[in-house]
């Protein structure tokens, strides 16, 4: 006890070469009570956003104070009576004529990411009451941010002006407003994010971020930092995998081990899991803690009135009285460690322990040590397929056993046996984890009883345990698999679907044709042969196509990609011919066709505008779903630059892959695959009068899609497209005609109507609970947006005559504007004349309505070559009579 | 950039028979406007802006420059402009306040550039301050206070009543009483706990208590209190609107009601006929014409 006080004196000692003394700092612990400007018990998981913050809070008192500077608190306690009023926290923190006001929360987003935020500008911070330019809360941000992140183990960090980060211009952020000193607010980390909602229920986690936020201010006052550093970590099985969202490529992937216990030396120092360490030592304010009871009883947090303050037991007493709760963070810290080298033993009940060396020096002040701890428990199969006493298995599927651990592979193939009596073929993953046997033959015997056993005096993992095959926790019992092959197929592939649909009139000009059988079907022997797009309308013609087959969810789709556009009101056969077969033999004995109609009616379009290719650069342009705040309930959001599936119509080489899975136990699930601000393709702009369109390989899981537009204007911020069902295999060409279609409605996002220039802002994925598919891969290609050559324009009152007005502009170059009324349902055809007579474009071949419209000439002929200079002549024909003018084409 | 305009929004909305609010007025005049306040004549407002501290002649409709910052403001009926500037040495919060004359167009320093432990009170008769602990003022020792003053210090109220000082915590411990300020007759005072307004005499003894009331101001005859009622999510202000009430019995009156708009800081004409507040939502003023009867 003697050498703890004295360390701890020490600690104090060397806090106060920090001398911050004569300034005054305001700690904002945001939000305040179990009230309705908290932040609910995240993700179910028992943490109160503030809870967190006013620990966090009480923590950056300490530490300042010990360093000699004055410290005002917005308040001490959790009770709804301290939701203090944003103006008044504003008025209070500048009347004190402070230094500093500094507010702190989570819920950065941006993955599990950083953010801190100021008033003004981004990179022109402006006290908002006064409007000076003070630069010192770029400066400040730019020295808290990374301390957190180093911290806090976030991903990245970023800084915004609030009033550029909400898109105003002006103050968004209401404890700014009215605020006359510099002031930042930290999002240490992101809440909502499974692990760290976990993490941010230790305490201990938060003492470090704030230490990384004190310190923040020891070097914005240009003082010394401590002459220590604070070592921490996160202890994790890659035995078990989290059952949670995560970053995929993080260690966040893999449980936290709760029932940590890490010993450092020299010092003899123990961290405890599940506990918390430094309550006394950084909260001496605990005891004078009064909160309100929060709303869900049956959640604990961190300041919980069923814990009350002197019950120090909870959080001093260690692993063994955790009541009950884990915290799922595997958390640990060894705080104010004196330069030098240091052994660090990771144990934990049911785990190998370890140990590892590391050296603090003066390099930095916060280290980071993660480790991972290997099961002690003995080897067992976590899943096999097929599974114990399955009836149907495919005779010609494989048998996957998946190990808890790594294996002796060469023992496990001794010890495995199968009968009837098969040759096996042996695969394993590279960590010899997942084995996987195929067959000599091809095929298991159809309708057979199979015993597949793992003798465990045999088998052994990588620790020589033997093998525990009954799963109870002791080593010594053989692995017993039990299944029956199911009868053979003897049905030769069917077409279940064809792609367009059948019976309609298509509408694009450039389809990729798809057919989908039901099984998978034999790719070899020449099956591309078996596919053909013939032009019937006049004499037939093979159109030359690209072709690419997709296995998806045990069904073949087999897609022709025409490498030439159609022509309107043509009709096309699209064949498939007999010999195809399954890969059991089963042959197709008739040629099969379907006709494509391709619509009259498609429209001319004067513009077209690709907004997202998605090519090789394109993964930086895309957030990963977890990143946005509006993501929830998704375990998994992977996304990537996928080079197999792809649209061989324009020669593409990349499309955008996302695979996702959502939380099927949660009554919401959704997902926004969100466009980054300031990329490329957010400078595509268009308008209302578009057609915004996508092709989308689906996952046939009849999960819903949506686009969604940024509309600047109006009073929504972001609307979004109607529903659209991902019931589809293979390739499809998602369209939202904005002229036609209303907008969808995203509560408290869209208001319904797009207003201006519009930008493109996200996809959004929509669980269908009743459906029950929660995963899924998709694939797009070709995001753009396509305006149609003739609109309609708004009018009072309808056209008393047909009328062709001269175009605008004139002389143009290279698209001009040419408005045409007509009084009364007609058969209208606009067509662009050289002045030697030759038709060289069509406009408009179609009937309308009566109205105003307007029709769009780029200067291009109907091949879409540029046309050169000169006069042309616009003629627009109706039922009743023809009207001609003339224009001038200069470039 | 926003032109400056006014753009008029003319209706009698009736209260009561006691309150009525005869014409609202809505007033765009620059960017970020925040915090307008009377002249003492009631011919100019003083607001802060991106273009710094502001006066509006309202005979002119234009604008014009005091200051590149300033806070705290306020005009005498001599167009003598007193004003607060915050600087910042080494990180410390310096305060210093001056005095411009808009006929003369000439500035004077009234207060140096000090460390001080709460913003300074500015008054016609001179600045009251607390240094080091220390209350002082910038008065000829010949000058006699005549009127209270009350300050929001160390988490209480700090009153300078017939020469004595008192440290009064009406509401006890854990308030930040804020917005302090004595009635025109120097009879009562109010301020604000954290989220709450309170009318108190001067020995803090509580007369009326208010609900989810901020930022209030006396009417000019005493008899009136307007003050905001705004809310917010933990983020952003939400909605605010702007009431009055009455002193004599607690009584209070919704002066606006609306959906778009933030209305905050409500500040009397000198008159007491009207009231002009800035549009948090679209960084406009609202002037409200109103009856109080």
């Amino acid at each position: 006890m003697k050498r703890i006080i004295i360390l701890f004196l020490s600690i104090i000692t060397l806090l106060n070469a920090q001398d911050l003394t004569g300034k005054k700092i305001y700690v904002n612990a945001g939000h305040g009570g179990h009230d309705s400007n908290d932040r609910p018990p995240i993700n179910n998981a028992g943490f109160w956003e503030s809870e967190g913050n006013l620990t966090r809070a009480l923590v950056i008192e300490t530490l300042l104070k010990n360093m000699g500077a004055t410290v005002v608190m917005s308040r001490r306690h959790n009770r709804a009576s301290d939701g203090v009023a944003l103006s008044s926290l504003g008025r209070d923190a500048s009347n004190q004529n402070c230094d500093w006001f500094h507010s702190t929360h989570t819920n950065a987003s941006g993955g599990n990411s950083t953010l801190m935020l100021y008033s003004g500008f981004t990179n022109d911070p402006i006290i908002n009451v006064s409007q000076t330019h003070f630069p010192g809360m770029l400066t400040m941000s730019n020295k808290m941010g990374p301390n957190i992140v180093a911290a806090c183990q976030t991903t990245h960090y970023t800084h915004a002006g609030d009033y550029t980060f909400y898109g105003l211009g002006h103050n968004y952020l209401g404890v700014f407003r009215y605020l006359n000193i510099p002031g930042t607010l930290s999002e240490s980390s992101f809440h909502d994010y499974w692990p760290n909602t976990y993490r941010l229920q230790n305490l201990d986690y938060r003492i470090n971020d704030a230490w990384a936020i004190a310190l923040a201010f020891v070097k914005y006052y240009d003082q010394p930092l401590p002459p220590f550093g604070n070592l921490a970590g996160i202890v994790r099985t890659k035995e078990e995998k989290t059952n949670y969202e995560y970053i995929p490529g993080t260690n966040d992937e893999y449980k936290p081990i709760d029932s940590l216990v890490v010993t450092l030396n020299p010092g003899n120092r123990v961290y405890y899991g599940n506990t918390t360490m430094y309550i006394d030592k950084y909260t001496p304010q605990w005891s004078q803690i009064t909160t309100d009871s929060p709303i869900d009883p049956n959640n604990w947090a961190a300041v919980d009135n069923r814990y009350p303050a002197h019950d120090y037991d909870y959080y001093t007493n260690g692993r063994d009285n955790n009541h009950g709760y884990n915290r799922n963070n595997g958390f640990y810290l060894f705080d104010s460690l004196a330069y030098g080298n240091y052994k660090i033993v990771f144990d934990a009940s049911g785990y190998w322990p370890d140990s590892t060396e590391i050296t603090i020096d003066d390099s930095k002040f916060f280290w980071t040590l993660n480790w991972f701890l290997e099961s002690s428990v003995p080897p067992f199969v976590k899943k096999a397929t097929p599974e114990n006493h399955e009836e149907m298995h495919p005779a010609w599927e494989p048998i996957v056993l998946t190990f808890s651990h790594e294996m002796d592979t060469s023992l496990v193939q001794n010890g495995l046996s199968l009968t009837p009596a098969v040759n096996l073929i042996f695969s394993w993953d590279e960590n010899h984890k997942i084995l996987t046997l195929t067959y000599v033959g091809d095929s298991l015997e159809v309708e057979t009883n199979y015993t597949l056993t793992l003798d465990a005096g045999i088998i052994v993992g990588n620790r020589n345990q033997h093998l525990d095959g009954n799963g109870d926790g002791v080593a010594g019992d053989d692995f017993v698999l039990e299944f029956t092959t199911s009868p053979k197929d003897i049905y030769a592939p069917v077409i279940t679907d064809y792609y367009p649909p059948r019976a309609t009139r298509y509408g694009d000009l450039q389809p990729i044709i798809s057919f989908t059988f039901d099984e998978k079907i034999d790719t070899t022997g020449g099956v591309r042969d078996k596919f053909e797009l013939i032009r019937t309308s006049g004499e037939d013609i093979t159109i030359p196509t690209d072709f690419d087959i997709y296995v998806v969810n045990d069904k073949t789709i087999v897609s022709l990609f025409p490498l030439e556009k159609l022509v309107r009101g043509n009709r096309y056969g699209r064949y498939v011919y007999k010999g195809i077969k399954d890969l059991f033999g089963n042959v197709i004995s008739k040629d099969q066709g379907s006709s494509l109609l391709i619509s009259e009616e498609i429209p001319w379009y004067s513009d077209t505008l690709n907004i997202e290719s998605f090519g090789a650069n394109s993964n930086n342009y895309w957030w990963k779903p977890s990143t946005s705040g509006s993501t929830i309930n998704v375990l998994i959001g992977e996304k990537s630059i996928d080079d197999s599936v792809v649209n061989h119509c324009n020669g593409s080489n990349h499309s955008f892959k996302l695979h996702y899975k959502f939380d099927s136990s949660k009554s919401e699930c959704f997902l926004r695959e969100y466009l980054d601000t300031g990329t490329p393709p957010r400078q595509k702009k268009f308008n209302k009068n578009g057609i915004l369109q996508i092709w989308v390989f689906g996952d046939g899981t009849g999960n819903l899609f949506r686009f969604a537009v940024d509309d600047p204007q109006g009073v929504g911020v972001t609307e979004v497209s109607p529903w659209y069902p991902l019931d589809f295999l293979g390739w499809k060409l998602i369209k939202w005609d904005m002229r036609t279609e209303a907008p969808g409605t995203w509560e408290n996002v869209s208001d319904g109507t797009l207003d201006g220039q519009l930008e493109f802002d996200s996809f959004h994925i929509l669980y269908v609970d009743s459906l029950g598919n929660d995963e899924g891969t998709l694939y797009f290609e070709d995001l753009m947006c396509l305006v149609p050559s003739v609109n309609a324009i708004e009018t009072q009152n309808l056209p008393t005559g047909f009328a062709l007005e001269q175009n605008y502009p004139n002389p143009f170059n290279p698209t001009t504007r040419i408005v045409f009324s007509v009084p009364a349902e007609n058969h209208i055809s606009l067509d662009i004349y050289n002045v030697r007579g030759e038709k060289v474009r069509t406009l408009i071949d179609n009937r309308y309505s009566a109205g105003q419209y307007k029709a769009i000439w780029d200067g291009r002929n109907d091949s879409g070559a540029p046309v050169p200079s000169g006069i042309y002549i616009y003629r627009l024909k109706t039922d009743v009579r023809t009207f001609s003018r003339n224009m001038l084409l200069l470039k | 950039m926003k032109k400056i305009i006014t753009v008029f929004i003319v209706f009698t909305m009736i209260l009561s028979a006691q309150v009525r609010v005869l014409k609202t007025e809505i007033m765009d005049l620059g960017d970020r406007t925040i915090q307008p306040v009377f002249s003492a004549d009631g011919k100019y407002l003083l607001f802060a802006s991106s273009k710094g501290l502001q006066c509006y002649d309202m005979a002119k409709k234009t604008s014009f420059q005091i200051a590149a910052a300033g806070t705290d403001y306020s005009m005498d009926i001599h167009g003598n402009v007193r004003y607060r500037v915050d600087t910042f040495d080494k990180g410390m919060k310096m305060n210093s306040v001056y005095l411009y004359n808009i006929n003369t167009k000439s500035r004077t320093q009234l207060l140096e550039k000090k460390r001080l432990d709460v913003v300074p009170k500015i008054t016609e008769t001179g600045i009251f301050y607390i240094e080091n602990n220390d209350l002082k003022n910038t008065l000829s020792k010949s000058t006699t206070i005549s009127k209270p003053v009350v300050f929001s210090y160390d988490r209480s109220l700090l009153l300078l009543n017939n020469g004595a000082t008192k440290k009064l915590r009406p509401l006890g411990d854990d308030k930040f009483y804020i917005w302090p300020s004595i009635s025109p007759d120097n009879s009562k005072m109010c301020f604000v706990d954290k989220n709450d307004l309170y009318v108190t005499d001067l020995n803090g003894s509580v007369l009326i208590s208010e609900r989810e009331a901020r930022a209030p101001r006396w009417s000019p005859d005493n008899k009136w209190i307007v003050f905001m009622r705004d809310f917010d999510d933990g983020h952003q202000f939400t909605a605010s609107e702007i009431f009055v009430l009455r002193v004599n019995d607690g009584k209070t009156f919704q002066l606006t009601n609306t959906e778009d708009r933030i209305e905050m800081f409500p500040s009397w004409s000198p008159d007491g006929r009207q009231i002009i507040c800035e549009d948090a939502a679209n960084d406009e003023f609202i002037l409200l014409t109103i009856e109080l009867r």
